[in-house]
């Protein structure tokens, strides 16, 4: 039991890294590049091109929430999040 | 109307009686640093905070039937009760329902009075293992379950009580730190309005989650009191009126806002920042989602608290009061423990009287204990008025007091 709880917890920690702490660090570098767009940084002069980029930036997150959604939404109904490949797909419990 | 059926309509009302509880004891995990961060008003806070409760209540079609089957023995493995529990026609089982339901309402009031964000899954579980001791003896709990994962009170409760806060506070702390890097060049312009949306997106993933996880459990409680009094058969399903009562329930809890919690966790344990805030928010997210996917059964609340916390220690110069975070981790481990001896000194009370008179005593001391605890909170009353002022520390708090008491 005790391994299975560490087990557990690397599983979730990794997990938190991946997600909780990757994703703000997207959305962070997403209003950077906003910034960047507008030449309210510093040491940059304004480049269109960081709108681009906040927008592919603030794509992934936004996708990432859109699946924690539906993660949510499958679960109530029961049915489970499984990985085919990379792909993110449901099946019945 | 017979004894029967005042007894199982007392376990139902007293089922959503913590709902209710829940709903406004949990309001702080969602909401606190959205609040805090003013991202929200508390008002719009804790209206967003509630629809979306009730939405992710009603979503769930699926049965929690069996969700006390994790730490006691009363339930059969298709969720049914024990066959030996309804010789009496189940009135010991309701019995044991309404002690631990009690038990866990009781420390849930005790620990909003304090401002503490404790669990209410702990208080629900810590309540019914009193009362099931207290009924049942020592073997109606399910200590570790059968060794070969994790199961029972030490494997779905106490270890993931453990490990939970820390996970949640290592996120944190990873993702503050550097999203702190990366925002140090912006103005306070794009630091205040850019990171809003990302922390209403996170705190709103979090509002439905809870929605779908704990109105569930209540739900699996009513149920359970309706079969083994024989007023419901399906396994499979929840009443219609069970759900609907539970969703709308817990949504008004919600609504009303723990805000001596929500005090204690967005300006308590650290002052936070917009770009704080949200790592914070998306942090506790992401950990609860994560662990509920891979079937490890993580505390919304020490989650939630531990991100606050982990974010705090991430970003450059911030103090963290470690003396408030003491206290909420005495919080933490004290909760099972409480809330079982209050469900077990219920049961005793109810059993001695014999069960009809018993369980009206049991409604009447939860109410007494209630009304009390209301009263005292009116003293230093928290809302959406003052939930943001300055922190001030216990010391501060004296010291200004003995001023006062000098200068009158």
């Amino acid at each position: 039991m005790w391994l299975s709880a560490l087990n557990g917890f690397w599983q979730v920690l990794l997990a938190g890294l991946l997600l909780g702490s990757g994703l703000p660090i997207l959305f962070a570098l997403g209003v950077k590049s906003i910034a960047w767009a507008h030449g309210d940084l510093p040491d940059r002069a304004a480049n269109p091109a960081g709108k681009l980029v906040a927008g592919a930036l603030f794509a992934v997150v936004l996708l990432a929430v859109l699946l924690g959604l539906s993660y949510i939404v499958a679960h109530g109904f029961g049915y489970t999040l499984v990985w085919n490949g990379m792909l993110p797909s449901f099946t019945h419990k | 109307m017979s004894p029967e059926l005042i007894l199982l309509a007392l376990v139902v009302v007293t089922a959503l009686a913590f709902d209710f509880t829940n709903g406004f004891h949990d309001t702080a995990n969602a909401m606190a640093a959205s609040i805090a961060t003013k991202a929200l008003t508390p008002k719009t806070a804790v209206v967003l905070c509630a629809s979306l409760n009730l939405v992710g209540a009603l979503l769930s079609v699926e049965v929690a039937l069996t969700v006390t089957n994790a730490v006691i023995n009363l339930q059969n493995p298709d969720g049914t009760p024990r066959a030996e529990l309804l010789a009496d026609g189940g009135d010991k089982l309701l019995l044991i329902l309404l002690a631990g339901l009690a038990g866990a309402i009781i420390w849930n009031l005790a620990t909003w009075l304090w401002g503490l964000p404790s669990s209410s899954s702990h208080a629900l579980f810590g309540g019914l293992i009193g009362a099931t001791m207290a009924g049942l003896g020592w073997g109606g709990v399910k200590w570790v379950g059968d060794g070969t994962k994790l199961d029972g009170v030490v494997g779905k409760v106490i270890i993931p009580g453990f490990m939970s806060p820390a996970i949640a506070m290592i996120v944190a702390m990873v993702g503050t730190h550097f999203v702190f890097k990366v925002a140090a060049s912006l103005s306070e312009r794009y630091r205040r309005s850019g990171f809003r949306w990302g922390q209403v997106g996170a705190a709103s993933l979090m509002s439905i989650s809870h929605g779908t996880n704990d109105a569930q459990k209540t739900m699996g409680v009513i149920t359970l009191a309706l079969i083994a009094s024989g007023e419901w058969s399906d396994t499979h399903s929840v009443p219609l009126w069970v759900k609907l009562a539970c969703a709308v329930t817990i949504a008004l809890g919600t609504y009303l806002g723990g805000w001596r919690i929500i005090r204690t966790m967005g300006k308590g344990l650290v002052e936070i920042e917009p770009p704080q805030g949200m790592s914070a928010d998306m942090s506790s997210a992401a950990v609860i989602l994560a662990s509920s996917q891979l079937g490890f059964a993580l505390s919304t609340t020490h989650v939630a608290t531990g991100s606050i916390l982990g974010s705090g220690v991430g970003r450059p110069g911030a103090q963290v009061r470690w003396a408030v975070a003491g206290r909420m981790a005495s919080g933490w481990l004290s909760t099972l423990p409480s809330a079982a001896a209050v469900g077990a000194l219920m049961f005793f009370i109810g059993n001695s009287m014999g069960t009809g008179w018993g369980a009206a005593v049991v409604v009447l001391l939860l109410l007494g204990a209630g009304v009390y605890m209301w009263l005292h909170s009116r003293k230093e009353p928290i809302g959406h008025h003052n939930v943001n002022d300055e922190w001030e520390d216990a010391k501060t708090k004296k010291d200004k007091a003995q001023k006062n008491e000098v200068a009158v």
